[in-house]
């Protein structure tokens, strides 16, 4: 019963997307394109292949599609999956229907099984793994039980303090967001260029770690995400005065989670469409 | 020994600042992706070594970091200064303070092979101070005249709001392009051949910079003080433009010369 229902939820998110491709893109689009760009990179020629046919289009295209389904109010619930919660142990380990791991869990097990499956269902599902894939690499998008600040806050943003406590350049402290820091304060700079450009400059890893990454299941790829979070809440937290040079050392670690993303998914859908 | 002086230089000299901005984000972009394209096998790949990204990825690593307390001499690194006889002087006299300064004189410490004996993060410290300063005294507002030379201050308006000559020439390629991206900006700037470029890039920073200086000086006669930016005739947009096109793609092209000469067999 509970499979029927996904799947009913599956296909009436593929309605509803018909009437909605074209709408404007969502929030941090350039860094789901570039993810999907850099994972195209490293797919095999068979799963290339095997993608293209399903989407009809290529991955950069359809990356944000997820994010245009929540403004359709019977696909509300879908906001939810963007977003995953560990459990205060740091562990993935919940069941929620609409928790974002679960969500793709579940897309994945249809893609998997797409002999069986209607072909728009499939295409949906590979939208969903396609998005769900870079959303849970975000940091601002994992949540920690009982750690109230992965909910998102403000915290306040001064240039470096000088020893007199007072600011050096900037004479005010400004509201900063959490949430901004890691959607769009670092991808937000490079959509002057491609979104293949932006995925060859953060693909820093292809010699050395690339390969460490790409293990795993989508629940270890959170946790491991869910450690960053909490390295970045050490310095980040709701109200507190950070120097604006403690948001530009978050740069690498942004563009690390925005590879691991890209090999992650590219893994996963190589190892689908063997 | 050497090594520590030089970080020393970065780490340790302290200022006040003063508030140049240097060219807008895309302006960095643009002159260090032609820069990208003129670069040599050899320098691309070592460049790529002791970066780890593309040029553009740091054009503005200078101004994001300016703020931090060991890098706040860097603050007086954007810009050139030149008299009425077209001297570079530095800021207040202070020759250390002048981009061109800092570009000459990197690229003479890591020429020749020297930046081997540098170490990896004060060789990627040096490429960021290069990508940048050399974008940045190419910016018609980064080059900075002496008040005997009586240059106007010639503000303008964009849509009714009141910009000064120095961030209407910091934003200038969004005012005058604001649909385009990388590409297309490359393709309508990156247009010298191969022996214009040649000629462009002889000499050293203190010739671009001077050559800067004369090539700028035109500017002030471009509009009326307080004039409206979407007024302007398509002969004075043509000007702008012009003074864009060849200050980016200069700037690109120098700077891809810089780091050639440096990473060179």
């Amino acid at each position: 019963m509970k499979e029927e229902i996904s799947m009913r939820k599956i296909v009436m998110i593929i309605s509803a997307s018909i009437l909605m491709i074209g709408e404007a893109l969502a929030f941090n689009a350039f860094g789901h394109q570039a993810i999907a760009a850099l994972a195209d990179k490293y797919l095999t020629d068979n799963a290339k292949k095997e993608v293209k046919t399903i989407l009809k289009s290529d991955m950069v295209k359809v990356s944000t599609w997820l994010n245009t389904l929540r403004k359709n109010p019977e696909l509300a619930y879908t906001k939810d999956w963007h977003i995953t919660t560990l459990n205060a142990n740091g562990k993935s380990t919940t069941m929620a229907e609409n928790d974002g791991v679960v969500a793709l869990e579940k897309a994945i097990a249809v893609l998997r099984d797409r002999t069986n499956q209607s072909d728009s269902l499939v295409q949906a599902s590979l939208r969903t793994v396609i998005h769900l894939v870079g959303d849970l690499h975000c940091i601002s998008h994992i949540r920690i039980e009982g750690n109230d600040a992965t909910k998102g806050f403000n915290y306040k943003s001064w240039n470096e303090l000088t020893a007199e406590g007072k600011g050096f350049y900037c004479s005010k402290t400004y509201d900063a967001s959490w949430y901004k820091l890691w959607e769009s304060r670092f991808a937000g700079r490079y959509n002057f260029f491609t979104p293949q450009y932006y995925g060859d400059d953060i693909d820093i890893f292809a010699n050395e770690k690339k390969s460490e990454y790409e293990k795993g299941t989508p629940r270890f790829w959170v946790e491991n995400v869910g450690e960053d979070v909490v390295r970045a809440l050490e310095t980040f937290q709701p109200g507190a005065v950070v120097p604006v040079q403690m948001s530009e050392r978050q740069e690498p670690v942004h563009n690390r989670c925005m590879a691991k993303a890209a090999y992650r998914l590219a893994a996963l859908l190589n190892e689908i469409f063997q | 020994m050497k090594n520590l002086r030089n970080l020393m230089i970065l780490l340790v000299a302290l200022a006040v600042s003063q508030s140049a901005m240097a060219w807008s984000l895309w302006g960095h972009h643009i002159s260090a992706y032609i820069a990208e394209k003129h670069l040599t096998p050899e320098a691309k790949e070592k460049c790529q070594h002791y970066l780890k990204h593309n040029l553009p990825h740091y054009s503005a690593w200078q101004d994001y970091w300016r703020h931090s307390d060991p890098f706040k001499e860097i603050s007086y690194w954007h810009s050139s200064y030149v008299n009425k006889k077209f001297d570079v002087i530095g800021y207040k006299e202070n020759e250390t303070r002048d981009a061109a300064y800092q570009v000459a004189r990197i690229t003479k410490e890591m020429s020749k092979g020297k930046y081997k004996n540098m170490s990896d993060s004060l060789v990627a410290v040096n490429l960021k101070l290069l990508i940048h300063m050399v974008g940045d005294m190419h910016c018609p507002s980064h080059i900075v005249y002496t008040k005997d030379f009586g240059m106007p201050g010639y503000s303008i308006k964009v849509k009714g709001k009141k910009v000064g000559r120095h961030s209407f020439w910091d934003r200038s390629p969004q005012y005058m392009h604001p649909k385009w991206k990388a590409d297309r900006f490359v393709k309508a700037y990156d247009t010298y051949t191969p022996k214009e470029i040649k000629k462009i890039c002889k000499g050293d920073a203190y010739k671009w910079s001077v050559q800067n200086a004369n090539n700028i000086l035109k500017t002030g006669n471009y509009w009326e003080r307080g004039a409206e930016f979407t007024k302007l005739s398509k002969e004075q947009r043509k000007q702008i433009d012009e003074t864009l096109h060849e200050q980016l793609a200069f700037a690109g092209y120098r700077l891809a010369s810089t780091l050639n000469k440096i990473f060179s067999k």
